[in-house]
């Protein structure tokens, strides 16, 4: 899941950068309004973390300008402004959570999982595609009742194809919504991960579940035969 | 007693003049009707005593009076009787019945005519009248007593009752009149001023209507008289005031609590982040020294606000004493001497080994520290800095220039302004909140001193104006007379 964060403080934005990081997003980030709005529009991001009092444009502005462009992140605004009257403002302008601060870092990191859950309509915390369960809160993920242990990358990358389970994600998405602007591009690590955690999760005598699409991408499902 | 109302102010004011204005006139009516009336009077009582004259005939045998109670009865009426008396020569020639035996006691005059008050002989009032005449002598016999005319003089008297009513009733009735036109003018006044004063209880409404909620709200002077005009606008002006006050008031807590509550918001991700996974030590060390960094920003931040709110409730005391300049900018410019180094600034400095200013030292320690801090950060990175004081206008004026290029010229009059933020590398949230000069501006304000900025060929100057402590006047003012006499 890749995660655009907008936050013109320095030590706040860095606190939460890293702390997305660890949670195994993909970051990136801006101190401005105008560079939110230019990173915003390469895509690929789940969720922007926006603040509201921005230098250059303002954070509605940005928003405002985000939905006139059908941008499909989610967004948190994140502000110190905290009156009723601002919470409706946001929220009308497209907002899809608000959190005010000072706030508790746990929280923020479970709203920005709501929001990725949101995204890909998922209702319940845990993600299920056959026998394989998802935790995205532990990061943990069991099949057929065994804990598996993937690296953070393997998992942002399981999260993301369960998120989109039964459907064909190309490797350009993949890239899209796992690797943040500062990763060097190279134009078979997405193969390179597929082919680490389909070791890792597929075991014999149980169905397959990440099917390879020729020339269109990958697949995480219960049923389907590889092309 | 204060009269509070205008309604009744007006009553009574109107009410007594109109009521003074009525009683004078009914006296001056009440006096030319008994004026009028008693020329009439005697006007008849003259003719009266003319037709009783002309009864008065001289013959040679003497004088005759022939007179018949017909002709004029009331002379001999029982009630109400007017009375005369005719004098020849001294002596009683006629007289009414209506006189009995008493005389009508007048001194006789011996020319013309005399009108007077009188008392009649039955003791009530009355008015006499003496007219002084010559008999009538009969064509034929005038040449035999030609020159010898005997002077006569006859007195008629009545009494004044009648008159004394009809002045009476006169007088009743102009007093009835009175009285109903002060009452009917009281009440058309009040139906007036209810009238007129419609529109100060329509503005009382609109004034009752106006709450802090709606600053925007302004009275309507349409439909008020023009007297009140001027009030409305008055309080319209207010109203425009008092609405900025409270806009500034609040966009001022709004700023405050975004200032205050970022860095929070840092300050908790910070350690929050940290914790939730092991670390080495390296990495608490880490979290441990930015969170100290941002502690010391929230301070200072915290601080000044916290000032800022005690100068606007005027709530700090403020010392004049005589402070070194020189030794407080030496002082300060230790600090910010590494991070000016750091920035390859080039500086340049300049003021005199002593200068003495009249000041509060706590506060001009903080608006030096904020003005250099100012400058440290905002001068282009290798550009310029000059501090230096000098005199104008018998004032010290201690000048901090950097050279500025993002700062734009018409940015210049917002700078003052609490939380101002100008382009994004003035906006650092909680670091350089925008108070500093906010901040210096109302300290120096509070010491007497003032502050203004410039921008000129790419250079940021503020200028701070401070008041010379007495010794250094006086000081100053011997070296100018040794110079002069040098000279």
């Amino acid at each position: 899941m890749r995660v655009l964060v907008v936050e013109d403080f320095p030590p706040l934005r860095d606190a939460v950068i890293q702390g997305l990081q660890e949670a195994g997003y993909a970051v990136d980030a801006a101190d401005n309004g105008e560079d939110a709005l230019r990173y915003a529009r390469t895509g690929g991001h789940d969720v922007i973390v926006l603040d509201l009092m921005l230098p250059k444009l303002d954070g509605l502005s940005v928003l405002k300008s985000l939905r006139a462009s059908q941008c499909p992140a989610h967004v948190l605004v994140l502000t110190a402004k905290d009156t009723p009257a601002d919470r409706v403002r946001g929220l009308d302008l497209g907002a899809d959570d608000y959190l005010v601060k000072p706030f508790v870092f746990a929280e923020f990191l479970a709203r920005v999982r709501a929001l990725v859950r949101r995204k890909y309509e998922s209702k319940s915390a845990m993600l299920h595609v056959a026998d394989l369960e998802i935790d995205p809160v532990k990061r943990q993920v069991h099949r057929a009742g065994q804990l598996i242990d993937l690296s953070g990358r393997e998992y942002a990358l399981l999260e993301y194809l369960a998120h989109n389970a039964n459907r064909i994600v190309s490797r350009t998405d993949i890239w899209q919504h796992l690797y943040d602007f500062n990763a060097t591009v190279e134009s078979n690590v997405v193969d390179v991960f597929v082919g680490l955690l389909r070791k890792k999760i597929e075991r014999p005598g149980l169905p397959r579940l990440l099917h390879t699409r020729r020339g269109q991408g990958y697949m995480l499902a219960e049923i389907g035969e590889d092309a | 007693v204060k009269l509070r109302s205008l309604r009744t102010r007006l009553l009574i004011g109107t009410t007594a003049i109109t009521a003074g204005a009525l009683i004078v006139l009914g006296l001056t009516i009440d006096v030319a009707v008994r004026h009028i009336l008693l020329e009439e009077f005697d006007a008849a009582m003259l003719a009266k005593a003319k037709s009783l004259a002309s009864m008065v005939e001289q013959h040679q045998k003497g004088i005759t009076f022939e007179f018949s109670t017909d002709l004029m009865p009331e002379f001999s009426s029982p009630r109400d009787p007017e009375y005369f008396e005719i004098w020849v020569n001294g002596r009683t020639l006629a007289c009414s019945t209506s006189l009995a035996r008493a005389d009508l006691a007048a001194a006789p005059s011996n020319d013309g005519m005399h009108c007077g008050w009188t008392v009649l002989p039955d003791g009530r009032n009355g008015r006499m009248i003496s007219l002084n005449f010559k008999p009538y002598i009969d064509p034929d016999e005038r040449s035999e007593s030609e020159g010898a005319q005997v002077p006569c003089m006859i007195i008629v008297a009545r009494d004044t009752l009648a008159l004394d009513h009809t002045r009476s009733r006169l007088r009743w009735a102009a007093v009835i009149l009175s009285a109903a036109a002060v009452s009917l003018s009281g009440i058309a006044l009040l139906l007036l001023v209810h009238l007129s004063t419609r529109p100060i209880r329509g503005l009382t409404a609109q004034i009752a209507a106006t709450n802090e909620q709606d600053l925007g709200a302004r009275l309507d002077p349409r439909d008020l008289p023009s007297e009140l005009i001027p009030v409305v606008d008055r309080l319209n002006d207010l109203l425009a005031r008092l609405a900025a006050v409270i806009e500034r008031e609040r966009s001022f807590t709004a700023d405050a609590a975004h200032e205050l509550r970022t860095p929070l918001a840092g300050l908790r991700a910070t350690p929050g982040v940290c914790r939730s996974r092991p670390r080495d030590v390296g990495g608490y060390e880490a979290v441990l020294d930015k969170s100290l960094e941002q502690l010391a920003a929230l301070q200072s931040l915290v601080e000044s606000l916290l000032m800022l709110a005690r100068a606007d409730a005027g709530q700090v005391v403020v010392s004049r004493e005589n402070v070194d300049l020189s030794a407080l900018l030496d002082e300060c410019w230790e600090v910010f001497e590494p991070r000016a180094a750091k920035r390859q600034l080039s500086v340049q400095k300049q003021w005199p080994e002593v200068c003495h200013v009249t000041a509060d030292r706590q506060f001009l320690l903080v608006v030096i520290n904020n003005l250099l801090d100012n400058a440290v950060s905002h001068a282009d990175a290798g550009g310029e800095l000059r501090i230096e004081t000098s005199e104008r206008d018998h004032q010290v004026l201690l000048e901090i220039s950097n050279s500025d290029s993002r700062l734009l010229a018409r940015d210049i009059e917002h700078i003052f302004e609490r939380f101002w933020r100008g382009d994004a590398s003035r906006s650092q949230t909680g670091l350089h909140a925008g108070l500093g000069l906010g901040l210096c501006r109302k300290l120096l304000m509070l010491m007497g001193g003032t502050i203004s900025a410039e921008k000129r060929d790419g250079i940021f100057s503020l200028l701070v104006m401070l008041r010379y402590s007495e010794a250094s006047a006086r000081h100053n003012q011997a070296s100018q007379m040794l110079r002069s006499t040098s000279a």
